[in-house]
Protein backbone atom coordinates (compact mmCIF):
# COMPACT_ATOMS: atom_id res chain seq x y z
CA UNK A 1 0.00 0.00 0.00
CA UNK A 2 1.52 3.45 -0.92
CA UNK A 3 1.28 6.70 0.97
CA UNK A 4 -1.06 8.65 0.03
CA UNK A 5 -1.18 12.79 -0.36
CA UNK A 6 -2.25 14.09 2.81
CA UNK A 7 -2.34 10.59 4.37
CA UNK A 8 0.22 8.57 5.66
CA UNK A 9 0.05 4.81 6.23
CA UNK A 10 1.80 2.16 8.92
CA UNK A 11 1.76 -1.06 8.28
CA UNK A 12 3.11 -3.47 10.91
CA UNK A 13 1.91 -7.16 11.55
CA UNK A 14 -1.55 -7.43 11.27
CA UNK A 15 -3.00 -3.71 11.72
CA UNK A 16 -2.42 -0.28 10.11
CA UNK A 17 -2.64 3.02 11.75
CA UNK A 18 -4.00 5.97 8.86
CA UNK A 19 -2.49 9.40 9.69
CA UNK A 20 -4.46 12.38 8.63
CA UNK A 21 -1.44 14.81 8.29
CA UNK A 22 -3.57 18.02 7.14
CA UNK A 23 -4.69 20.45 10.11
CA UNK A 24 -7.43 21.18 8.62
CA UNK A 25 -9.17 19.55 5.52
CA UNK A 26 -12.64 19.60 3.48
CA UNK A 27 -14.19 16.24 3.30
CA UNK A 28 -15.03 16.22 -0.50
CA UNK A 29 -10.97 16.27 -1.04
CA UNK A 30 -10.01 13.54 0.80
CA UNK A 31 -12.99 11.26 -0.01
CA UNK A 32 -11.47 9.87 -2.69
CA UNK A 33 -8.18 8.86 -0.69
CA UNK A 34 -10.01 7.67 2.11
CA UNK A 35 -12.10 5.10 0.05
CA UNK A 36 -9.72 3.42 -2.03
CA UNK A 37 -7.68 2.78 1.11
CA UNK A 38 -10.64 1.29 2.36
CA UNK A 39 -11.27 -0.98 -0.09
CA UNK A 40 -7.88 -1.70 0.38
CA UNK A 41 -8.56 -2.62 4.13
CA UNK A 42 -11.77 -4.15 3.11
CA UNK A 43 -10.06 -6.94 0.84
CA UNK A 44 -6.92 -7.57 2.50
CA UNK A 45 -6.91 -10.51 4.17
CA UNK A 46 -3.73 -9.48 6.37
CA UNK A 47 -5.08 -6.14 8.09
CA UNK A 48 -7.20 -7.40 11.00
CA UNK A 49 -7.82 -4.30 12.58
CA UNK A 50 -7.27 -0.37 11.64
CA UNK A 51 -6.13 2.56 13.73
CA UNK A 52 -6.91 6.12 12.83
CA UNK A 53 -4.19 8.68 14.00
CA UNK A 54 -6.71 12.06 13.73
CA UNK A 55 -4.13 14.21 16.63
CA UNK A 56 -2.46 16.15 14.01
CA UNK A 57 -5.88 17.19 12.46
CA UNK A 58 -7.17 20.64 13.85
CA UNK A 59 -10.46 21.29 12.12
CA UNK A 60 -12.27 19.47 9.35
CA UNK A 61 -14.77 22.29 7.50
CA UNK A 62 -18.24 22.17 6.97
CA UNK A 63 -19.99 21.03 3.33
CA UNK A 64 -22.32 23.65 2.67
CA UNK A 65 -25.15 21.45 0.85
CA UNK A 66 -26.78 18.17 1.34
CA UNK A 67 -25.88 16.41 -1.41
CA UNK A 68 -22.02 17.43 -0.82
CA UNK A 69 -22.41 15.98 2.48
CA UNK A 70 -24.10 12.61 0.59
CA UNK A 71 -21.30 12.63 -1.52
CA UNK A 72 -18.74 12.89 0.84
CA UNK A 73 -19.71 11.53 3.83
CA UNK A 74 -16.60 10.60 5.68
CA UNK A 75 -18.98 8.84 8.42
CA UNK A 76 -20.42 5.96 6.10
CA UNK A 77 -16.92 5.64 4.11
CA UNK A 78 -15.84 4.94 8.23
CA UNK A 79 -19.09 2.75 9.43
CA UNK A 80 -18.46 0.39 6.38
CA UNK A 81 -14.86 -0.48 7.55
CA UNK A 82 -15.10 -4.28 8.26
CA UNK A 83 -12.59 -4.68 10.98
CA UNK A 84 -11.94 -2.89 14.23
CA UNK A 85 -11.45 0.69 13.90
CA UNK A 86 -9.49 2.67 16.97
CA UNK A 87 -9.80 6.43 16.83
CA UNK A 88 -6.66 8.45 18.45
CA UNK A 89 -7.69 11.98 18.86
CA UNK A 90 -6.38 15.23 20.87
CA UNK A 91 -7.03 18.68 21.85
CA UNK A 92 -10.26 20.47 20.38
CA UNK A 93 -11.83 17.87 19.00
CA UNK A 94 -15.31 19.59 17.81
CA UNK A 95 -17.62 19.22 15.04
CA UNK A 96 -17.10 17.53 12.06
CA UNK A 97 -13.67 16.49 13.68
CA UNK A 98 -16.06 14.71 16.38
CA UNK A 99 -18.29 13.25 13.85
CA UNK A 100 -15.66 11.38 12.01
CA UNK A 101 -14.69 9.42 15.45
CA UNK A 102 -18.16 8.30 16.15
CA UNK A 103 -17.98 5.27 13.32
CA UNK A 104 -15.07 4.62 14.75
CA UNK A 105 -15.24 1.46 17.34
CA UNK A 106 -13.13 2.83 20.34
CA UNK A 107 -11.71 5.84 21.12
CA UNK A 108 -8.12 7.25 22.41
CA UNK A 109 -8.24 10.80 23.56
CA UNK A 110 -5.43 13.07 25.26
CA UNK A 111 -6.16 14.10 28.94
CA UNK A 112 -6.20 17.53 27.65
CA UNK A 113 -8.71 17.06 24.52
CA UNK A 114 -12.31 18.84 24.43
CA UNK A 115 -15.39 17.48 22.97
CA UNK A 116 -18.12 20.06 21.13
CA UNK A 117 -20.84 19.44 18.52
CA UNK A 118 -22.63 23.06 17.95
CA UNK A 119 -22.83 23.37 14.49
CA UNK A 120 -26.41 24.54 14.97
CA UNK A 121 -24.39 27.61 16.32
CA UNK A 122 -22.48 27.84 13.61
CA UNK A 123 -25.59 28.31 11.07
CA UNK A 124 -24.71 24.79 9.76
CA UNK A 125 -27.35 21.81 10.52
CA UNK A 126 -25.56 19.63 7.55
CA UNK A 127 -24.81 16.68 9.93
CA UNK A 128 -22.91 13.56 8.49
CA UNK A 129 -23.63 11.03 11.04
CA UNK A 130 -23.99 13.16 14.63
CA UNK A 131 -27.62 12.67 15.32
CA UNK A 132 -27.63 8.94 14.27
CA UNK A 133 -24.60 7.62 16.11
CA UNK A 134 -24.31 10.37 18.90
CA UNK A 135 -27.57 9.05 20.57
CA UNK A 136 -26.22 5.67 20.38
CA UNK A 137 -22.90 6.30 22.27
CA UNK A 138 -23.86 8.84 25.11
CA UNK A 139 -27.73 8.42 25.35
CA UNK A 140 -30.26 10.62 23.90
CA UNK A 141 -30.28 12.88 27.00
CA UNK A 142 -26.22 13.89 26.61
CA UNK A 143 -26.69 13.80 23.01
CA UNK A 144 -29.27 16.60 22.91
CA UNK A 145 -27.34 18.68 25.24
CA UNK A 146 -24.45 18.70 23.20
CA UNK A 147 -25.78 18.87 19.75
CA UNK A 148 -28.81 21.18 20.91
CA UNK A 149 -27.28 22.94 23.65
CA UNK A 150 -23.59 23.32 22.46
CA UNK A 151 -22.12 21.98 25.71
CA UNK A 152 -18.85 21.15 25.87
CA UNK A 153 -17.40 17.96 28.01
CA UNK A 154 -13.82 18.31 28.82
CA UNK A 155 -12.15 15.07 28.74
CA UNK A 156 -12.62 13.27 32.06
CA UNK A 157 -16.78 14.36 31.63
CA UNK A 158 -16.30 12.88 27.65
CA UNK A 159 -14.48 9.28 29.56
CA UNK A 160 -17.63 9.60 32.25
CA UNK A 161 -20.43 9.86 29.24
CA UNK A 162 -18.65 6.81 27.27
CA UNK A 163 -17.79 9.70 24.16
CA UNK A 164 -14.64 8.74 24.72
CA UNK A 165 -13.40 4.73 25.82
CA UNK A 166 -9.85 5.59 27.13
CA UNK A 167 -7.80 8.81 28.30
CA UNK A 168 -4.17 9.09 27.71
CA UNK A 169 -1.45 11.17 28.64
CA UNK A 170 -0.17 13.61 25.49
CA UNK A 171 3.29 11.71 25.04
CA UNK A 172 1.52 8.28 25.35
CA UNK A 173 -1.17 8.52 22.51
CA UNK A 174 0.79 6.69 19.62
CA UNK A 175 2.04 4.44 21.96
CA UNK A 176 -1.48 3.41 23.13
CA UNK A 177 -2.80 3.28 20.06
CA UNK A 178 -0.10 0.73 18.84
CA UNK A 179 -0.56 -1.41 22.41
CA UNK A 180 -4.48 -1.46 22.03
CA UNK A 181 -4.05 -2.50 18.23
CA UNK A 182 -1.53 -5.22 18.83
CA UNK A 183 -3.65 -6.39 21.42
CA UNK A 184 -6.82 -7.01 19.68
CA UNK A 185 -4.85 -8.66 16.66
CA UNK A 186 -4.19 -11.42 19.04
CA UNK A 187 -7.87 -12.21 19.02
CA UNK A 188 -10.03 -13.55 15.97
CA UNK A 189 -9.77 -11.72 12.45
CA UNK A 190 -13.10 -13.39 11.90
CA UNK A 191 -14.90 -13.40 15.07
CA UNK A 192 -14.21 -9.84 15.21
CA UNK A 193 -15.34 -9.14 11.70
CA UNK A 194 -17.96 -10.61 12.16
CA UNK A 195 -19.03 -10.05 15.82
CA UNK A 196 -18.90 -5.76 14.49
CA UNK A 197 -21.20 -7.06 11.79
CA UNK A 198 -23.53 -7.95 13.88
CA UNK A 199 -23.42 -5.62 16.79
CA UNK A 200 -23.47 -2.89 13.78
CA UNK A 201 -26.81 -4.61 12.30
CA UNK A 202 -28.80 -3.97 15.67
CA UNK A 203 -28.80 -0.22 14.00
CA UNK A 204 -30.95 -1.08 11.65
CA UNK A 205 -33.37 -3.94 12.70
CA UNK A 206 -34.68 -5.36 15.75
CA UNK A 207 -33.48 -7.72 18.31
CA UNK A 208 -35.03 -10.79 17.16
CA UNK A 209 -34.25 -10.09 13.65
CA UNK A 210 -30.60 -9.12 15.56
CA UNK A 211 -30.32 -12.50 17.13
CA UNK A 212 -30.77 -14.59 12.95
CA UNK A 213 -28.22 -12.47 11.64
CA UNK A 214 -25.96 -13.44 14.89
CA UNK A 215 -27.17 -17.19 14.24
CA UNK A 216 -26.15 -16.76 10.93
CA UNK A 217 -22.52 -15.40 11.10
CA UNK A 218 -21.95 -17.89 13.82
CA UNK A 219 -22.99 -20.76 11.75
CA UNK A 220 -20.51 -19.54 8.77
CA UNK A 221 -17.79 -19.64 11.46
CA UNK A 222 -18.68 -23.26 12.35
CA UNK A 223 -16.49 -24.70 9.06
CA UNK A 224 -13.21 -21.97 9.88
CA UNK A 225 -9.68 -23.32 10.35
CA UNK A 226 -8.95 -20.74 13.16
CA UNK A 227 -12.27 -22.16 15.49
CA UNK A 228 -11.33 -25.28 14.39
CA UNK A 229 -7.73 -25.53 15.97
CA UNK A 230 -9.30 -22.50 18.33
CA UNK A 231 -11.43 -24.92 20.29
CA UNK A 232 -9.69 -28.21 19.87
CA UNK A 233 -6.29 -26.46 21.60
CA UNK A 234 -9.02 -25.27 24.56
CA UNK A 235 -10.27 -28.61 24.96
CA UNK A 236 -6.91 -30.59 24.72
CA UNK A 237 -5.22 -27.54 27.47
CA UNK A 238 -2.69 -26.71 24.88
CA UNK A 239 -2.10 -23.34 23.72
CA UNK A 240 -3.42 -22.28 20.39
CA UNK A 241 -1.71 -21.52 17.25
CA UNK A 242 -1.58 -17.86 16.21
CA UNK A 243 -4.80 -16.90 13.90
CA UNK A 244 -4.25 -17.21 10.25
CA UNK A 245 -7.82 -15.55 9.22
CA UNK A 246 -9.20 -18.44 7.47
CA UNK B 1 -39.93 -33.93 38.32
CA UNK B 2 -36.23 -33.80 38.66
CA UNK B 3 -33.63 -32.25 36.28
CA UNK B 4 -30.03 -33.41 35.96
CA UNK B 5 -28.52 -29.94 35.71
CA UNK B 6 -30.59 -27.65 36.75
CA UNK B 7 -32.93 -27.36 39.94
CA UNK B 8 -36.16 -25.31 40.41
CA UNK B 9 -38.52 -24.52 43.13
CA UNK B 10 -41.28 -21.89 43.77
CA UNK B 11 -41.74 -19.83 47.17
CA UNK B 12 -44.89 -17.89 47.01
CA UNK B 13 -45.05 -16.14 43.25
CA UNK B 14 -41.24 -16.58 42.24
CA UNK B 15 -39.86 -19.20 40.73
CA UNK B 16 -36.26 -19.92 41.13
CA UNK B 17 -34.31 -21.46 38.64
CA UNK B 18 -30.90 -22.55 40.02
CA UNK B 19 -27.98 -24.08 37.69
CA UNK B 20 -26.57 -27.00 39.21
CA UNK B 21 -23.86 -28.32 37.20
CA UNK B 22 -20.70 -27.02 39.94
CA UNK B 23 -18.31 -29.63 38.63
CA UNK B 24 -18.44 -27.33 35.04
CA UNK B 25 -19.28 -24.31 36.77
CA UNK B 26 -22.46 -24.38 35.38
CA UNK B 27 -21.17 -24.59 31.37
CA UNK B 28 -24.21 -24.52 29.80
CA UNK B 29 -24.43 -28.21 28.01
CA UNK B 30 -26.70 -28.98 24.99
CA UNK B 31 -28.59 -31.60 27.79
CA UNK B 32 -28.50 -28.48 30.19
CA UNK B 33 -30.01 -25.92 28.09
CA UNK B 34 -33.06 -28.53 27.37
CA UNK B 35 -33.77 -28.52 30.66
CA UNK B 36 -33.39 -24.80 31.25
CA UNK B 37 -35.64 -24.32 28.32
CA UNK B 38 -38.04 -27.16 30.15
CA UNK B 39 -38.65 -25.67 33.33
CA UNK B 40 -38.97 -21.49 31.15
CA UNK B 41 -41.96 -22.74 29.57
CA UNK B 42 -43.68 -24.41 32.65
CA UNK B 43 -42.89 -21.15 34.72
CA UNK B 44 -44.35 -19.01 31.90
CA UNK B 45 -47.56 -21.59 32.40
CA UNK B 46 -48.10 -21.37 35.82
CA UNK B 47 -50.37 -18.40 36.56
CA UNK B 48 -49.00 -18.31 40.41
CA UNK B 49 -45.26 -17.45 38.92
CA UNK B 50 -44.93 -14.17 38.79
CA UNK B 51 -41.44 -13.31 38.49
CA UNK B 52 -38.31 -15.71 37.80
CA UNK B 53 -35.32 -15.73 39.39
CA UNK B 54 -32.26 -17.33 37.84
CA UNK B 55 -29.40 -17.79 39.99
CA UNK B 56 -26.43 -20.77 40.96
CA UNK B 57 -25.44 -22.37 44.16
CA UNK B 58 -22.36 -22.47 43.78
CA UNK B 59 -19.40 -19.86 43.27
CA UNK B 60 -19.77 -19.49 39.62
CA UNK B 61 -22.80 -18.13 37.73
CA UNK B 62 -22.35 -19.98 34.73
CA UNK B 63 -19.02 -20.05 32.70
CA UNK B 64 -20.75 -20.13 29.33
CA UNK B 65 -21.37 -23.03 26.37
CA UNK B 66 -19.76 -26.71 27.42
CA UNK B 67 -16.90 -26.19 25.18
CA UNK B 68 -16.05 -29.89 25.24
CA UNK B 69 -19.16 -30.16 22.89
CA UNK B 70 -17.60 -28.22 20.24
CA UNK B 71 -16.15 -29.79 17.36
CA UNK B 72 -17.39 -32.92 18.58
CA UNK B 73 -20.15 -33.15 16.25
CA UNK B 74 -19.67 -35.01 12.92
CA UNK B 75 -21.29 -32.87 10.39
CA UNK B 76 -21.03 -29.31 10.52
CA UNK B 77 -24.90 -29.35 9.29
CA UNK B 78 -25.71 -31.21 12.47
CA UNK B 79 -23.93 -28.61 13.96
CA UNK B 80 -25.72 -25.63 12.67
CA UNK B 81 -28.99 -27.42 12.82
CA UNK B 82 -28.65 -27.66 16.71
CA UNK B 83 -27.95 -24.44 17.29
CA UNK B 84 -30.62 -22.99 15.19
CA UNK B 85 -33.05 -25.52 16.77
CA UNK B 86 -32.15 -24.10 19.99
CA UNK B 87 -34.82 -21.50 20.91
CA UNK B 88 -34.06 -20.86 24.53
CA UNK B 89 -32.33 -17.40 23.88
CA UNK B 90 -35.98 -16.58 21.96
CA UNK B 91 -38.02 -17.63 24.73
CA UNK B 92 -35.60 -15.52 27.57
CA UNK B 93 -36.24 -12.59 25.13
CA UNK B 94 -40.15 -13.02 24.75
CA UNK B 95 -40.27 -14.28 28.47
CA UNK B 96 -43.46 -12.04 29.95
CA UNK B 97 -42.61 -12.08 33.13
CA UNK B 98 -40.02 -10.62 35.63
CA UNK B 99 -36.93 -12.27 35.30
CA UNK B 100 -34.22 -11.74 37.89
CA UNK B 101 -30.24 -12.79 37.64
CA UNK B 102 -28.34 -13.23 41.03
CA UNK B 103 -24.73 -13.38 40.30
CA UNK B 104 -21.49 -14.76 41.46
CA UNK B 105 -18.37 -15.57 40.40
CA UNK B 106 -17.50 -15.93 36.69
CA UNK B 107 -20.27 -15.19 34.35
CA UNK B 108 -18.98 -15.87 30.98
CA UNK B 109 -19.87 -16.08 27.01
CA UNK B 110 -23.93 -17.30 27.16
CA UNK B 111 -24.09 -17.23 30.89
CA UNK B 112 -23.50 -13.25 30.52
CA UNK B 113 -25.79 -13.35 27.67
CA UNK B 114 -28.66 -14.99 29.69
CA UNK B 115 -28.31 -12.10 32.35
CA UNK B 116 -28.25 -9.62 29.43
CA UNK B 117 -31.71 -11.22 28.09
CA UNK B 118 -32.90 -10.56 31.84
CA UNK B 119 -34.51 -7.57 33.37
CA UNK B 120 -32.72 -6.74 36.68
CA UNK B 121 -29.43 -8.05 37.74
CA UNK B 122 -28.03 -8.27 40.99
CA UNK B 123 -24.67 -9.30 41.50
CA UNK B 124 -22.34 -10.02 44.33
CA UNK B 125 -19.30 -8.31 44.09
CA UNK B 126 -17.16 -11.58 43.15
CA UNK B 127 -19.20 -11.70 39.88
CA UNK B 128 -16.94 -11.21 37.10
CA UNK B 129 -18.13 -10.73 33.20
CA UNK B 130 -16.73 -11.42 30.28
CA UNK B 131 -17.41 -11.99 26.44
CA UNK B 132 -14.27 -14.42 25.45
CA UNK B 133 -15.84 -15.39 21.79
CA UNK B 134 -12.99 -13.13 19.67
CA UNK B 135 -10.67 -14.96 21.62
CA UNK B 136 -11.70 -18.37 20.65
CA UNK B 137 -12.53 -17.74 17.29
CA UNK B 138 -16.44 -17.95 17.45
CA UNK B 139 -19.01 -15.16 17.69
CA UNK B 140 -21.92 -14.61 20.40
CA UNK B 141 -24.94 -16.77 19.61
CA UNK B 142 -27.39 -16.23 22.68
CA UNK B 143 -28.34 -12.75 21.47
CA UNK B 144 -25.33 -10.87 23.40
CA UNK B 145 -24.65 -8.82 20.03
CA UNK B 146 -27.64 -7.49 20.07
CA UNK B 147 -28.90 -7.26 24.03
CA UNK B 148 -25.73 -5.96 25.18
CA UNK B 149 -26.96 -2.91 23.61
CA UNK B 150 -29.82 -2.44 24.78
CA UNK B 151 -28.62 -2.44 28.34
CA UNK B 152 -25.72 -0.46 27.37
CA UNK B 153 -23.88 1.77 24.36
CA UNK B 154 -22.92 0.32 21.16
CA UNK B 155 -19.56 1.90 22.68
CA UNK B 156 -19.76 -0.25 25.91
CA UNK B 157 -21.01 -3.06 23.86
CA UNK B 158 -18.21 -2.49 21.22
CA UNK B 159 -15.76 -2.40 23.69
CA UNK B 160 -16.75 -5.32 25.76
CA UNK B 161 -17.50 -7.80 22.63
CA UNK B 162 -14.69 -6.91 20.55
CA UNK B 163 -11.79 -6.51 23.35
CA UNK B 164 -13.10 -9.82 25.41
CA UNK B 165 -11.86 -7.53 28.55
CA UNK B 166 -13.37 -8.83 31.99
CA UNK B 167 -15.61 -6.52 33.37
CA UNK B 168 -16.31 -6.25 37.49
CA UNK B 169 -18.95 -5.45 38.87
CA UNK B 170 -18.05 -1.81 39.29
CA UNK B 171 -17.78 -1.27 35.73
CA UNK B 172 -20.74 -3.69 35.18
CA UNK B 173 -22.80 -0.86 37.23
CA UNK B 174 -21.46 1.94 35.16
CA UNK B 175 -22.69 0.68 32.34
CA UNK B 176 -26.12 -0.18 33.03
CA UNK B 177 -25.87 -4.11 33.14
CA UNK B 178 -26.13 -4.54 36.89
CA UNK B 179 -28.93 -3.04 38.95
CA UNK B 180 -27.74 -3.35 42.31
CA UNK B 181 -24.54 -5.23 43.88
CA UNK B 182 -23.26 -6.34 47.28
CA UNK B 183 -20.55 -7.56 49.27
CA UNK B 184 -23.17 -9.78 50.98
CA UNK B 185 -24.61 -12.41 49.34
CA UNK B 186 -27.94 -12.62 51.61
CA UNK B 187 -28.34 -8.92 51.49
CA UNK B 188 -28.88 -9.57 47.72
CA UNK B 189 -31.68 -12.33 48.74
CA UNK B 190 -33.29 -9.88 50.51
CA UNK B 191 -33.40 -7.40 47.75
CA UNK B 192 -34.82 -9.82 45.35
CA UNK B 193 -37.53 -10.98 48.17
CA UNK B 194 -38.86 -6.71 48.92
CA UNK B 195 -38.99 -6.47 44.79
CA UNK B 196 -40.70 -9.29 44.77
CA UNK B 197 -43.45 -8.92 47.69
CA UNK B 198 -44.14 -5.45 45.63
CA UNK B 199 -45.03 -6.89 42.64
CA UNK B 200 -46.85 -9.96 44.76
CA UNK B 201 -50.35 -7.99 44.34
CA UNK B 202 -50.21 -6.96 41.12
CA UNK B 203 -52.32 -9.07 38.03
CA UNK B 204 -50.35 -11.03 36.26
CA UNK B 205 -51.84 -9.82 33.53
CA UNK B 206 -50.55 -6.20 33.93
CA UNK B 207 -47.49 -7.08 34.49
CA UNK B 208 -46.96 -9.28 31.56
CA UNK B 209 -48.70 -6.73 29.09
CA UNK B 210 -46.20 -4.00 30.67
CA UNK B 211 -43.30 -5.81 30.25
CA UNK B 212 -44.39 -6.78 26.67
CA UNK B 213 -44.81 -2.83 26.31
CA UNK B 214 -41.32 -1.92 27.10
CA UNK B 215 -39.96 -4.82 24.97
CA UNK B 216 -41.93 -3.58 21.96
CA UNK B 217 -41.09 0.23 22.39
CA UNK B 218 -37.18 -0.53 22.88
CA UNK B 219 -37.06 -2.56 19.80
CA UNK B 220 -39.65 -1.42 17.15
CA UNK B 221 -40.59 2.66 16.10
CA UNK B 222 -42.55 4.73 18.47
CA UNK B 223 -45.61 5.21 16.33
CA UNK B 224 -46.57 1.20 16.69
CA UNK B 225 -45.52 1.68 20.11
CA UNK B 226 -48.11 4.09 20.95
CA UNK B 227 -50.36 2.06 19.03
CA UNK B 228 -49.70 -1.03 21.26
CA UNK B 229 -50.08 1.17 24.12
CA UNK B 230 -53.38 2.37 23.83
CA UNK B 231 -54.79 -1.03 22.86
CA UNK B 232 -53.56 -2.74 26.06
CA UNK B 233 -54.65 -0.48 27.86
CA UNK B 234 -58.39 -0.56 26.45
CA UNK B 235 -57.94 -4.53 27.73
CA UNK B 236 -57.11 -3.38 30.84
Amino acid sequence: MNDKEQISIKNKDNYIVITINDEEFSPELIHHNLQSIITEINTDKNIWVVGFDLTNVKQILNLDSRELIDNFSLTNLIINIKKPVIGLINGDVSNRLLELTLPMDYRIAGVNSFFRMSQMYDYNMQFDGATRLLPRIIGLNQAKQMIMFGKTYDSKAALKIGLINELVEDSNLNLTLDEKLLNLSKNSPLAMQFTKNAINFNLSTNTMQGMNSENDLYSILLNSHDRKQSINAFKNRKKRKPYLGE
Amino acid sequence: MYWKYMKFNKVKNVGNIIFNNPKKNNALSIEMRYEFSEILNACNLDNDIKIVVIKSESNNFCVGADLSEFNSYPSIIESNLISKENTLWKDLYNFNKPIICITQGWVVGSGFEIVLLSDFVFSHQSTIFKMPEVELSITPISGGTQTLLKKTSISVAKEILLFAQPVDVYKAYDYGIVNFHSHDYDLLLKKVDEFSQNIENIELNRIKNVKNLLRVSSDENIFLSEQLEKIYSEVN
